[in-house]
C-alpha cells in the first residue's frame, strides 16, 4: 500500500479553498427523527396485504356480511314461501340452487341461513371482547388467590361440553316459548369465551411485568387505567386472532347442532338445518346438501385464512 | 444539607420457587437484606453493583412498586411504607423513577405526547390545552422537537426514548429521581448527551438523584457519594472522589480493578484483581460475610461473623472484619 | 506491510438488507487487513455495521433480507489447504476468496478455520444438548479427531478456559452454567478446532464488570499461549485498549479510522475517535469534568447523508464534508483515516494530528 493515498475529488480539481472552512451544523439543536410515521397497524395492514389467502378470506367475509345483509331483500322469494308445484328443482336460472321438498327457493334459504351463522359470529365475537378479554385481564392484572379463583372457574366450565349444556338448556326451556336459537347463542355465550380469557391472562401475565407498566404505576396510575390502558392495548393482536379464529368454530357449533336437531329448526333455514334436510335426499338430489355445505367451507376457510393471516402479521416477533 | 430521603433496616424478600418445574418448593430470595441510607436534598448518590445484588429492587421499594418486607423509608418525614394507596399515589409525583430499557419502558401504542402528559392527566391537572403546552415545553426541555408529540415511542432512537422517559418522570415537577441505570442500554456517543441532560436539569430544577448503575466510571462521574451493593447488603459508602483513591472493602477494589481504563499504555500493563467464580444465589447467600467465597484476604472468622457497618470517619462506612 | 503476513483481507465488502422500508446499506465498500496472529479491535456504535461485517466473512447473512453485493475476503490459501483455489497470481496470490467458495467448502471453513464466539452465550448453545456433546460434535464433524480424542481435547480446552471440574461438567447442560461460564464455554468451543481466526462479537458486553474482567484476562492469557489471530468487537473504547494491537473504528458501516492501538489512542486522526474518547468518562480522572458528547445520533442508514456520515455531527464540518465522501487516506505508518481535515487546504484544528 502506499504511504498516502491520493485525494480525489468529484469535479477532478481541487475544489476551491472556501470548501473547507469549518462550517459545522449548530449544535444544541433539538433533535429530529427521520422517515415518515408509522403505527403498529398500519405496518400490520401492509404485512397482510401481502398473504393472498388472508385477503381472499376478507374479501369472502365481506362478501358474506353483504349477502346476508342485502341478498334476502333482494331476493324474489322468502325463505319461508312454499311453492308445492316446484319442489325438487334442479339448479336452473330461476332457482340457482334449485328448490327444496316444499319448493322453497334454497338460495334465498343459503342467504338468510347465513343472517343466522354471523348473528352467532357476532354474538361470540363481542362475548369474547366483553367476558373474554375482561375476566382474562382482571384475572391475570391482581394475579395471586383472584386469578386461583377465576382460572379454576374457567377450567371448570372447559370441562363441560357445548353439547350438554345445549341438551340441558333444551329440557330446561322445553315448551317456555323460547326461541331455540337462544338456547344456542346461551351455550355459545358460555362456553366460547373461555379461550379468550386463557390467552388475555397469559398475555397480561407477561406485560405487567414490562417496564412500562411499572412505570404507568410510578406516576400514580390507578388499577383500571393501567389494565385498560396500557395492558389491554398491546394485547390487541393476539386478541383479534383470537377472535377471528373462535368465530368460524362458534358458527360451525350453531351448524352442527342444527345439524343434530339441537338447534333452531324447520322453517328457520340455517345452514345446519338446510344442510340436514338436504342429507335425507341426498341419493336423488345432492345439490340441496351441496350449496349449504360449500356455504359453511367457504365461511370456515375465509376466516381462518384470514385469522392465520393476522397471526403472522399482528405477531410481535415477526416484526421487522 | 437536609434529608430528603432515609432508608433504615430495608429488607425485600421475594418468594421463589427453587423445586424446579414440576415440584413445588418456596424459598425466599433476599434481594435486599438490611440496607440503609440517606440522601440529603440536592444531592446524587450512587447505587452500584453487580447484577442481581438488588440495586433495583432498592430503587422500586421506595417508589412503592415493591412492599418492602421489614424498615422503614421515610421522605420528606413521611413514612411510606405505611401510607395508603391513596397516599403513596399522591407522594409519588414527587418521587420519581426513570428506567433501565428505552425499548420496555415505553407504551408502543400511546403517541410520545400521551405518554409524557399522561402523570397530569390521571391527577387532572389544567386543561388540555395547558397540558397539551406542558408537553411541549417538556420536549424542548429534554431536546426533543415538540413537533414529535404525536409520533409513537418506536420511530425514535434509544437515546430519544430515554429522553421520552426522562419527560415523562418531569411531568409532575418532582423532586427526587431515581435513575434505574438510565444510560446502560445507551451508545457510548449517546450516554454522555443523557448524563449531562440529567446534570443539566439537576442544576435548573434542584433535582435529588439516586443513580442506580454497574459502570463505577460513570458513577464516581455523577454522583456526590457511592453506595457498593454486594448481595442485597451495602458494604462500602463512600465520597466518589475517595472511593476511587481509597477503597477499603476488598469488593469496591476488586469492582475498580475490574474497570477497563480507555488508555493501552496503562490498560496493558494493568495488574487486575480478578475475583473467583461468579455471584452466589441470593437465595442462600453464603455465611457469615456474604462476599466471603470470592474474597482474596478471607479468614475463617468471615465464615461465622457477620462484619459490621462501620464508620471509618467522614461518613466513610466499610463493613469488613479486616478493615481498619 | 509484509504481504505474507496476511491471514484475511477484506476488499471492498458491500452488505445490503432489502427492507420494506428501502435499502440498509449496513455494510458499505469496508477494506480492512487482519495479521496473523495479532489482535485487531473493531469499534462501533451499534448498527455501526460490526456484526454484519463479520457474518458476511462468516457468510451468514440472513437471505432474504439480506445480501452480499460485492467484495472479497481473501483468507490465507496455506491455511485453508484448498491448492486448487488459491489466486495464482496478483496481489492476492496466495489467497482464497472465502466470497467464492461452493457451500460444502464453506461449511469447512467455519468452525475449523475461523471460530466465533457470539454476545449472548445462551443463544448460541443448544440447551437440550450436553455442553459434552456439543464440544466434541463440530472436532468430529470436521474429521479431527475419533469421539474418545475429541472428549480428552475438549476436557482440556474446559479446563484451559478455567472451568473447574471440567470432567464432571462436560455432561450438565448450558442452563447449569452460570452466565460467565457460558461464555468461557464458547470460547472453549471456538478454540477447539484450533482456528487460525477467532472473531469474538462483543464478548463481554451481557456480562458484569467483574465476571468481564475474568473474560479479557481470560483472552489475553490465551492470546499469550495460542497462535490464532483474534478479532475482537466492541463498543467500548476500553475494552479493546487492554488487548488489542490494532483498532478499527467503524461507524455507518464503514471504516473511519484504522490505527496501531497506541497511536488511536495518542493521535486520533478523526473527530469520531476524539468524541468517543471525550465522551468517557474515566475512573482514574483526577477532577471531576463535564463530559463532552458527541450530538445527535447516528445516521439512519436507511438514506445516509451526502458527503462524510459523520459530518452532521462533526464539530469540525466543512462544506465539502457535506458534499463527498473522504477517502481512506493513509495518515501515518499503518494509520489510516477518513476525514477531510487531513486535506493540506483544511485549517489546524486543537487537538488534531494532521499529516503533512
Ligand atoms: N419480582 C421478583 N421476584 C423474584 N425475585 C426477584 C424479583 N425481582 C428481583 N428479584 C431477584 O432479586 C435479586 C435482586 O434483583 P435486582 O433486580 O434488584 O438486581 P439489580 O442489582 O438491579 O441487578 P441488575 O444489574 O441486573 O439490574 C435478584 O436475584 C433477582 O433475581
Ligand atoms: N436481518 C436484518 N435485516 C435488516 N437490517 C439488518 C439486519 N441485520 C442487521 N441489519 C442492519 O444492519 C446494520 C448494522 O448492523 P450490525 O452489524 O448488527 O451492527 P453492530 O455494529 O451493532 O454489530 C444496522 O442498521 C442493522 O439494523
Ligand atoms: S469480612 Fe472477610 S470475607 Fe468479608 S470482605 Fe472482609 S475479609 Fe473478605
Ligand atoms: S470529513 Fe469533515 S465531517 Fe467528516 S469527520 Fe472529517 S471534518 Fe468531520
Ligand atoms: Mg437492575
Ligand atoms: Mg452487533
Amino acid at each position: 500500500m502506499a504511504a498516502q493515498t491520493a485525494w480525489e475529488f468529484k469535479e477532478g480539481a481541487l475544489p476551491e479553498g472556501g470548501k473547507f472552512e469549518l462550517s459545522p451544523q449548530g449544535s444544541g439543536e433539538l433533535q429530529q427523527i427521520a422517515g415518515r410515521p408509522t403505527t403498529y397497524w398500519s405496518d400490520a395492514i401492509r404485512r397482510i396485504r401481502r398473504n393472498r389467502l388472508a385477503v381472499v378470506g376478507f374479501w369472502i367475509i365481506i362478501a358474506l356480511l353483504f349477502v346476508a345483509v342485502v341478498g334476502p331483500m333482494v331476493s324474489p322469494y322468502s325463505y319461508e314461501d312454499q311453492d308445492l308445484e316446484n319442489t325438487f328443482q334442479s339448479p336452473t336460472l330461476r332457482h340457482p340452487f334449485g328448490t327444496d321438498q316444499l319448493g322453497r327457493d334454497q338460495m334465498t334459504r343459503v342467504m338468510y341461513g347465513s343472517r343466522i351463522s354471523l348473528a352467532v359470529g357476532i354474538v361470540c365475537a363481542a362475548l369474547n371482547f366483553l367476558i373474554g378479554v375482561t375476566y382474562g385481564g382482571i384475572a391475570a392484572y391482581f394475579g395471586g388467590r383472584v386469578d386461583d379463583i377465576m382460572m379454576r372457574i374457567v377450567d371448570i366450565l372447559y370441562g363441560i361440553p357445548t353439547l350438554i349444556i345445549v341438551i340441558l338448556l333444551t329440557v330446561l326451556f322445553k315448551d317456555k316459548g323460547v326461541s331455540p336459537l337462544v338456547n344456542v347463542f346461551i351455550a355459545i355465550g358460555l362456553t366460547y369465551w373461555l379461550p379468550m380469557a386463557r390467552i388475555v391472562r397469559g398475555e397480561i401475565l407477561s406485560l405487567k411485568e414490562r417496564e412500562f407498566a411499572l412505570a404507568a404505576k410510578t406516576i400514580g396510575a390507578p388499577n383500571n387505567r393501567i389494565l385498560f390502558r396500557h395492558l389491554i392495548p398491546n394485547a390487541m393482536g393476539p386478541i383479534i386472532v383470537t377472535v377471528t379464529l373462535e368465530i368460524p368454530s362458534a358458527i360451525f357449533t350453531e351448524a352442527f347442532l342444527s345439524y343434530i336437531g339441537l338447534g333452531v329448526s324447520a322453517p328457520v333455514a340455517s345452514w345446519g338445518v338446510l344442510a340436514s334436510d338436504g342429507t335425507e335426499a341426498i341419493r336423488s338430489f345432492p345439490y340441496l346438501v351441496l350449496f349449504p355445505a360449500l356455504a359453511i367451507s367457504l365461511t370456515m376457510f375465509a376466516f381462518n385464512f384470514l385469522g392465520d393471516g393476522l397471526r403472522d402479521a399482528l405477531d410481535p416477533r415477526l416484526r421487522q | 444539607m437536609d434529608t430528603i430521603l432515609k432508608v433504615e433496616h430495608l429488607k425485600k424478600y421475594f418468594a421463589v420457587n427453587v423445586g424446579g418445574p414440576f415440584t413445588r418448593q418456596m424459598a425466599s430470595l433476599k434481594a435486599v437484606d438490611d440496607v440503609s441510607f440517606d440522601v440529603g436534598r440536592g444531592e446524587t448518590v450512587g447505587l452500584v453493583g453487580e447484577t442481581g445484588c438488588g440495586k433495583t429492587t432498592v430503587g422500586r421499594t421506595i417508589v412503592g412498586l415493591y412492599k418492602p418486607t421489614a424498615g422503614a423509608i421515610t421522605y420528606c418525614d413521611q413514612n411510606l411504607c405505611v401510607l395508603t394507596n391513596e397516599a403513596m399515589r399522591k407522594v409519588r409525583s414527587k418521587l420519581q423513577m426513570i428506567f433501565q430499557d428505552p425499548y420496555a419502558s415505553l407504551n408502543p401504542r400511546m403517541t410520545v405526547g400521551n405518554i409524557i402528559g399522561e402523570p397530569m392527566d390521571i391527577f387532572s391537572i389544567g386543561t388540555l390545552a395547558e397540558r397539551r403546552e406542558r408537553v411541549q415545553e417538556l420536549l424542548r426541555t429534554v431536546g426533543l422537537n415538540p413537533e414529535h408529540a404525536n409520533r409513537f415511542p418506536h420511530e425514535f432512537s434509544g437515546g430519544q426514548r430515554q429522553r421520552i422517559g426522562i419527560a415523562r418522570a418531569l411531568a409532575m415537577n418532582p423532586e427526587f429521581i431515581i435513575a434505574d441505570e438510565p444510560i446502560s442500554a445507551l451508545d457510548v456517543s449517546i450516554q454522555a448527551q443523557i448524563v449531562n441532560m440529567l446534570e443539566d436539569l439537576q442544576q435548573n430544577l434542584g433535582l435529588t438523584y439516586l443513580f442506580i448503575a454497574h459502570d463505577l466510571a460513570m458513577v464516581k462521574h455523577i454522583s456526590d457519594r457511592v453506595i457498593v451493593l454486594y448481595l442485597g447488603k451495602v458494604v462500602e459508602v463512600d465520597e466518589s472522589k475517595d472511593i476511587y483513591r481509597h477503597p477499603l472493602h476488598p469488593y469496591t477494589k476488586a469492582l475498580l480493578s475490574a474497570v477497563p481504563i480507555p488508555d493501552p499504555r496503562i490498560e496493558m500493563q494493568r495488574q487486575r484483581i480478578v475475583l473467583k467464580g461468579d455471584l452466589p444465589s441470593p437465595v442462600n447467600p453464603p455465611s457469615g460475610c456474604h462476599f466471603r467465597t470470592r474474597c482474596p484476604i478471607a479468614q475463617p472468622i468471615c465464615a461465622e461473623q457477620q462484619p459490621e457497618l462501620r464508620d471509618m470517619g467522614s461518613g466513610h462506612m466499610v463493613s469488613c472484619h479486616f478493615v481498619s | 506491510m509484509n504481504e505474507d503476513n496476511v491471514l484475511m483481507r477484506i476488499q471492498g465488502l458491500t452488505t445490503n438488507f432489502h427492507t420494506y422500508a428501502g435499502v440498509v446499506h449496513a455494510v458499505d465498500d469496508l477494506s480492512l487487513t487482519v495479521p496473523k496472529d495479532s489482535v485487531v479491535g473493531i469499534v462501533g456504535e451499534s448498527g455501526s455495521g460490526k456484526s454484519v461485517t463479520m457474518m458476511s466473512v462468516m457468510r451468514l447473512i440472513p437471505s432474504p433480507p439480506g445480501r452480499i453485493e460485492g467484495g472479497n475476503v481473501w483468507f490465507d490459501g496455506a491455511a485453508l489447504g484448498m491448492p486448487d483455489r488459491t489466486e495464482k497470481e496478483g496481489p492476492n496470490k496466495g489467497m482464497v476468496d472465502l466470497l467464492g467458495l461452493p457451500a460444502d467448502a464453506m461449511m469447512k471453513v467455519r468452525g475449523r478455520h475461523i471460530g466465533m464466539i457470539f454476545q449472548d452465550p445462551m443463544v448460541s448453545l443448544n440447551p437440550v444438548l450436553t455442553i459434552g456433546l456439543q464440544m466434541t460434535e463440530s472436532m468430529v464433524v470436521h474429521g479431527l479427531a475419533t469421539k474418545e480424542e475429541a472428549w480428552k481435547r475438549a476436557v482440556d480446552m474446559l479446563a484451559l478456559v478455567g472451568i473447574p471440574n471440567p470432567e464432571e461438567r462436560m455432561r450438565d447442560y448450558p442452563h447449569q452454567y452460570s452466565g460467565g461460564m457460558r461464555q468461557r464455554v464458547m470460547i472453549a468451543m471456538a478454540l477447539s478446532c484450533s482456528p487460525e481466526l477467532v472473531i469474538a462479537d462483543e464478548p463481554t458486553t451481557s456480562l458484569d464488570v467483574t465476571v468481564q474482567a475474568q473474560i479479557l484476562e481470560l483472552m489475553k492469557e490465551l492470546k499469550a499461549k495460542l497462535k490464532s489471530s483474534i478479532i475482537i468487537i466492541s463498543h467500548d473504547l476500553s475494552i479493546v485498549a487492554g488487548m488489542a494491537d490494532k483498532v478499527v473504528v467503524m461507524y455507518a458501516g464503514r471504516v473511519l479510522e484504522e490505527a496501531d492501538v497506541y497511536d488511536l489512542y495518542e493521535k486520533p486522526g478523526h473527530p469520531y475517535t476524539m468524541g468517543l474518547m471525550k465522551s468517557v468518562p474515566r475512573l482514574d480522572a483526577e477532577n471531576r469534568e463535564r463530559l463532552v458528547p458527541i450530538e445527535g445520533s447516528p445516521p439512519d442508514l436507511l438514506s445516509p447523508p451526502a458527503g462524510c456520515k459523520f459530518a452532521p455531527r462533526c464539530k469540525y464540518a466543512m462544506n465539502i464534508c457535506r458534499e463527498q465522501e473522504p477517502p481512506l487516506v493513509m495518515v501515518g505508518e499503518g494509520h489510516r483515516a477518513r476525514c477531510f481535515l487531513h486535506h493540506p487546504a483544511a485549517p489546524a484544528v486543537i487537538g488534531f494530528v494532521k499529516v503533512d
